[in-house]
């Protein structure tokens, strides 16, 4: 069974159809890369999937959670399922390593000393022992989505969502957020994530899904659709970004 | 700083000269450094005076000698503006001073009598200090229920629509009412409902509860603007760690709200300090009403006086705290960016 499952999925914003009879599902320890042109869901699904929206027909299961079920535990499928953002999101009153504790502590009750800890191990592993006393402000952009990584995996999700996580940062900060990315897939992280480094889509995905008018249009192994797509809207956007130098 | 000037016309910043040489070249140019500044100067304030017109002169000096000295013509300068604004300060010094003494001193023994203001001031004193308790005591209450409200106000979704209905209800109907009928309705009336609690209320408490209630409404207003400026994706991140809304709220929201609206909330103290006197409609004992009694007492204004140096000792240095945070929150952002 799938761990993370839409099922005929329709969202509405006002009168525009975002998500139209979207069916996806993201299996333990796969990696499904979520691409296409922008405006065409992307975010909106990886929201639909931890309930930061609701959507009008269908059903989004989380394991054996009905995300979509009106008396469903939200922040129980919360804890599930980690969420990193575009543009990171860190708290800014708090340093980086009270960005990792405070859910730790709210939520999840821990001690302390005991998130303390644990914060701290995170942030050494995305690399910013150093780092963790500072604010955010004092932090570079690749920096600030390190820790935003740190705070998601402090609440030991079983599944992240990535929500084009490098495109608001310099090229040269890219590298070091892809880094962890691929750490963690080889780890086994279930992942679902938004991108458009089709490289690294092409390297960690176990799938591909290309999503268009708010449902996955054609999906398969990153080598076939990102080379040999079958169906013309994924060719027409894969010409488009050759002819814009991004593949 | 030995550069000279090869056509006074055209200074260095501009500002130097205005005019233009004449055409034989001999004369000092028009405009700026005017001697007329200098000269005023030296007749209202002569230290600052003299010095500028010494420096304006051997400014005009070395020009009809043909070498400006730019930093000649920069003192020059500066010192015909120090002596501008020494000339303005002592002509309103000087009116001033003029007022108070004028008709035999009469401005001055009204409202400066040193021995009725030695005598007047520790009982206002003395009653000032309900000022503050009251005051104090209020703020704490109106920070938590314009926070209540605010949250209230920024519920989300349609279970809630009522509460919001509610609570734009009572901002909008205790911001447009006058403040002291509030304080009248609310200072006379809950004793009036004859309910125990209320009852035995003090007019300290039923004085601060009426400050609450009003000033809640206008300080839950900048609560709010405070909690729609925070980008939504703070909440959307809170949310998805696991957050409810209302934990959300506390931990994440509220805490960046609140402090950019610390130098609003300042301001709005020294407000509620200078209301505390209208509670004296209800029989409260406070600075203002003692010092009214005293003058009746004295055929004197100098209570009055008295009572404006309480608040002033207070207001004033929360004037400049709140500047201060203002503008080094600004630096903050200048730095950052
Ligand atoms: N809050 C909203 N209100 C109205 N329309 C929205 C809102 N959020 C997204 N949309 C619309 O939904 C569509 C999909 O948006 P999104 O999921 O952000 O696309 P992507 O992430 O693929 O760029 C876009 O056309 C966008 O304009
Ligand atoms: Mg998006």
């Amino acid at each position: 069974m799938s761990f993370v499952r839409l099922e005929h999925v329709g969202k509405t914003y006002g009168p525009i159809n975002v998500l139209n009879d979207l069916n996806l599902r993201v299996d333990k320890h796969e990696v499904v890369c979520l691409i296409g042109p922008s405006g065409c869901g992307k975010s909106t699904m990886l929201r639909c999937v931890n309930g930061l929206e609701s959507i009008q027909t269908g059903a989004v299961f989380v394991g054996d959670l009905e995300v979509s079920s009106p008396i469903v535990d939200m922040n129980a499928v919360r804890r599930r399922v980690g969420m990193v953002f575009q543009h990171f999101n860190l708290f800014p009153h708090m340093t980086a390593i009270e960005n990792v504790m405070v859910a730790q502590r709210r939520v999840l009750g821990r001690d302390k000393g005991a998130a303390r800890d644990i914060a701290f191990r995170l942030l050494s592993r995305v690399g910013l022992s150093k780092k963790v006393d500072k604010y955010p402000e004092a932090l570079s952009g690749g920096e600030q989505q390190r820790v935003a990584i740190a705070r998601t995996l402090a609440m030991s999700p079983q599944a992240l969502l990535l929500d084009e996580i490098t495109s608001a940062l310099d090229p040269e900060l890219v590298g070091e957020v892809l880094e962890i990315v691929r750490e963690l897939a080889n780890e086994g992280m279930t992942m679902l994530l938004a991108t458009h480094e089709m490289s690294f889509a092409r390297e960690v995905a176990t799938r591909v899904c290309f999503v268009a008018d708010g449902a996955i249009y054609e999906e398969g192994p990153a080598a076939k659709i990102l080379s040999d797509p079958d169906r013309p809207k994924t060719q027409a956007f894969l010409r488009r970004l050759v002819e814009s130098h991004r593949l | 700083m030995d550069q000279t000037i090869e056509n006074p016309a055209q200074s260095p910043d501009g500002l130097l000269v205005v005019g233009q040489v004449d055409s034989d070249g001999d004369n000092a140019p028009h405009g700026f450094p005017s001697m007329i500044p200098p000269i005023v100067a030296t007749v209202l304030f002569p230290p600052v005076g003299l010095v500028s017109l010494v420096n304006a002169v051997r400014y005009r000096r070395s020009v009809r000698e043909g070498k400006p000295a730019v930093a000649q013509a920069l003192r020059a300068r500066n010192w015909a503006t120090y002596a501008f604004g020494a000339a303005l300060t002592t002509l309103i010094v000087v009116a001033v001073a003029a007022f108070l003494l004028l008709n035999d001193h009469a401005v001055l023994r009204a409202y400066f009598d040193l021995d009725a203001l030695s005598k007047s001031i520790p009982d206002i004193a003395g009653a000032f200090v309900s000022n503050l308790t009251v005051s104090i005591t209020a703020e704490i209450g109106i920070v938590i229920w314009g926070l209540v409200l605010a949250v209230g106000r920024s519920l989300p979704g349609r279970a809630y629509l009522p509460i919001r209905l509610i609570v734009v209800g009572y901002i909008d109907l205790f911001r447009a009412l006058p403040g002291l009928l509030t304080i009248l309705l609310i200072g006379f009336g809950l004793p009036a409902t004859g309910i125990g609690f209320f009852a035995t209320m003090s007019l300290y408490q039923t004085g601060a509860i009426a400050l609450i209630v009003v000033y809640g409404a206008y300080v839950a207003e900048i609560f709010r603007g405070a909690i729609d400026a925070i980008p939504s994706g703070q909440l959307a991140a809170a949310r998805s760690l696991g957050f409810g809304y209302f934990g959300a709220m506390r931990h994440i929201i509220l805490p960046q709200a609140i402090r950019s609206t610390l130098p609003s909330l300042l301001n709005w103290y020294i407000s509620v300090l200078k209301d505390t006197s209208l509670l004296s409609v209800l029989g409260l004992v406070e600075g203002l009403t003692t010092a009214r009694i005293q003058v009746t007492f004295m055929s004197n204004l100098s209570p009055l006086v008295g009572v404006s140096l309480c608040f002033l000792v207070v207001t004033l240095p929360l004037s400049r705290l709140t500047d201060y945070i203002i503008m080094r929150s600004a630096r903050k952002r200048q730095g950052k960016a």
